[in-house]
């Protein structure tokens, strides 16, 4: 599936979509970083991401270090099993980057 | 209306009488001007030849004047001939169009040999491939008996190729590797073109021997000279590639422990396949001794490929090793290796798995950190499998994370499954529980069989190459 970054009604909520991979990370990376340069709390939806590779990854820390000396959060929420599974064997949860359970988040377009 | 064979047929008499009675140039212009209408008309030239004899009957029968009839002959093969020049244009202009098709068509066909030799020449990366597919490419193109072709050694690392296609001896056919032979029938009878090197150098030629039928033209020659130069091209190429894929592979040994240390009492076993491309991975293992009867051993993964990677590998290698030997918890092994990691311009980190292989009477203690990497697995004696989680994030990211300490006991018998995510993400694992189920399927084995076993699994039926990078190390407490 093509990876795509889709706006939401919400402007400091975004929708990944797709296989975030290292084909595409370069410009994820990009379009991520553009939204870490207020110091708001930036949402991440993933419900609708498929897959993530190393590269991917790295995105995901990148915004999240650009974010923390603003003293903003990056909230990822409804990442798929096998991503959650990753993100809990990196440490990324445990290192201040949160996770949103699907449940406790509203809806997104 | 009249027909135009009619109307030509009147014209013709009454110009071909107005000839007779004149013989000037202008009666005579008259009938090249009849032979164009007759063209024009499509009329034949036979047609053409009965109208004249029929006209010239019709005069030398006319009774009113008295002729010469020899005199009235020789006219009319001179106004016949006028007006037949018209056909003969048009035949000429008819062989011409014949003539510049064929050639045309030749054009087409040499075009399409020589983008099908090209495509077969790019689409070879060894230098002998490509000589090969050069001779014989160029011999079945020009119809020569035998094609050589070689390369010198350019570069520093690049060894001299040879090609040979067909040979001397008249009944040829087919590839022959005759290549020392003297070359040539006949010693004009031969067609040479250089290969050219970066900087103009001459690095190599191809030779033709012997046409089949008849002798080598300028056309010939003007092929063999753009095979040649489309051989150059990817010769370069393949040379250059072939030092990459050597450069990578030094590079990828050098990161990468030469000699695994004797462990009494313990089998310690390890595969590790490079991802494709020339790029060297950032996958990585190393076990090295600590002091007596104390083990480090390490299993890690370094975001992304390529020599940035390689630097970054070579750099929590050494570290952690520099480390080991005076720290006692693996933990603060990798809490080390996470501020070298930081201080360091690299924008990289890495998962590792680091753990201190004790080895004691009866078994072994593997105390270890999970610094992100997939936590190992431990194969008990009878079957079972155990999944060793612990608290613990990648390294060289975040400035304090906490790394936990776990203490894995082995009796006899036991094994270890340490690897990377090259392999619990292969698609025939069928990820971590598939990779379990797998490993609870070794009990019993060697480290080496359990190796083999998990090796097996992961290349597959199909034997597809390995999209990402594979390392593993299995040690197992052997049982007495």
């Amino acid at each position: 599936m093509p990876f795509q970054i889709l706006d939401t009604e919400e402007p400091r909520r975004l929708r990944l979509v797709g296989d975030l991979d290292f084909q595409n990370s370069t410009v994820a990376r990009d379009v991520l970083l553009q939204r870490c340069e207020v110091g708001e709390d930036l949402y991440l939806d993933l419900s609708g991401l498929n897959f993530i590779d190393s590269s991917g990854v790295r995105v995901f820390i990148t915004a999240f270090l650009k974010l923390k000396p603003r003293g903003a959060r990056l909230v990822l929420s409804s990442p798929n099993a096998t991503i959650r599974r990753l993100f809990d064997l990196l440490g990324l949860t445990a290192n201040g980057i949160v996770l949103q359970e699907a449940s406790s988040q509203t809806g997104s377009g | 209306m009249k027909t135009g064979l009619a109307r030509i047929e009147e014209a013709y008499t009454s110009n071909f009488q107005e000839y007779l009675r004149g013989k000037d140039e202008q009666a005579l212009r008259a009938a090249y001007e009849l032979g164009r209408e007759a063209v024009r008309e499509q009329l034949s030239v036979l047609e053409l030849a009965a109208i004249h004899h029929t006209v010239l009957a019709s005069v030398l029968e006319d009774c009113g004047r008295p002729v010469d009839p020899q005199q009235v002959t020789r006219a009319a093969s001179e106004f016949f001939l006028e007006s037949l020049s018209a056909f003969e244009m048009v035949q000429r202009g008819f062989w011409e169009a014949t003539q510049t098709a064929r050639l045309e068509r030749e054009h087409v066909t040499e075009l399409r040999e020589l983008a099908q030799a090209s495509v077969g020449l790019n689409s070879t990366l060894s230098v002998g491939g490509i000589l090969q597919v050069l001779v014989d490419q160029s011999r079945a193109l020009m119809g020569a008996k035998k094609a050589v072709a070689q390369v010198t050694g350019q570069l520093p690392d690049a060894p001299p190729a040879m090609a040979v296609s067909g040979s001397d001896g008249p009944a040829s056919d087919g590839p022959s590797s005759s290549g020392a032979e003297s070359p040539g029938p006949e010693a004009g009878d031969v067609l040479a073109a250089p290969l050219i090197g970066r900087g103009d150098r001459i690095v190599g030629t191809i030779q033709l021997f012997g046409k089949e039928h008849g002798a080598f033209s300028d056309r010939d020659q003007s092929i063999l000279r753009q095979l040649a130069q489309t051989a150059s091209v990817a010769v370069q190429n393949a040379q250059l590639y072939e030092r990459e894929r050597r450069i990578a592979e030094t590079l990828q040994r050098s990161l990468l422990p030469a000699v695994l240390p004797a462990i009494p009492g313990v089998e310690l076993a390890i595969r590790f396949h490079p991802g494709p491309g020339v790029e060297v991975g950032g996958d990585f293992y190393d076990a090295f001794a600590i002091e007596a009867g104390a083990f480090g051993l390490v299993v890690g993964d370094v975001c992304g490929k390529g020599v940035e990677a390689a630097a970054v590998t070579s750099l929590a290698r050494y570290t952690i090793r520099a480390v080991a030997m005076r720290q006692e918890d693996p933990s603060e092994v990798l809490k080390r290796l996470n501020e070298t990691m930081l201080r360091s311009s690299v924008e990289r980190f890495c998962t590792v798995l680091y753990g201190i292989l004790r080895v004691a009477d009866g078994g072994a203690r593997f105390a270890l950190a999970r610094g992100g990497h997939i936590p190992p697995a431990v194969l008990r004696a009878s079957g079972e499998v155990e999944r060793v989680e612990s608290a613990g994030a990648l390294v060289g990211v975040f400035p304090d994370p906490q790394f936990e300490d776990r203490v894995v006991d082995l009796r006899q018998g036991d094994a270890l499954v340490m690897c990377t995510d090259g392999a619990t993400e292969r698609s025939s694992i069928g990820g971590e529980q598939g990779w379990e189920s797998l490993i609870g399927t070794c009990a019993g084995l060697t480290a080496e069989a359990i190796a083999e076993r998990l090796d097996e699994a992961l290349v597959g039926e199909d034997g597809r190459p390995f999209q990402d990078d594979v390392a593993m190390m299995i040690l197992r407490v052997r049982p007495t």
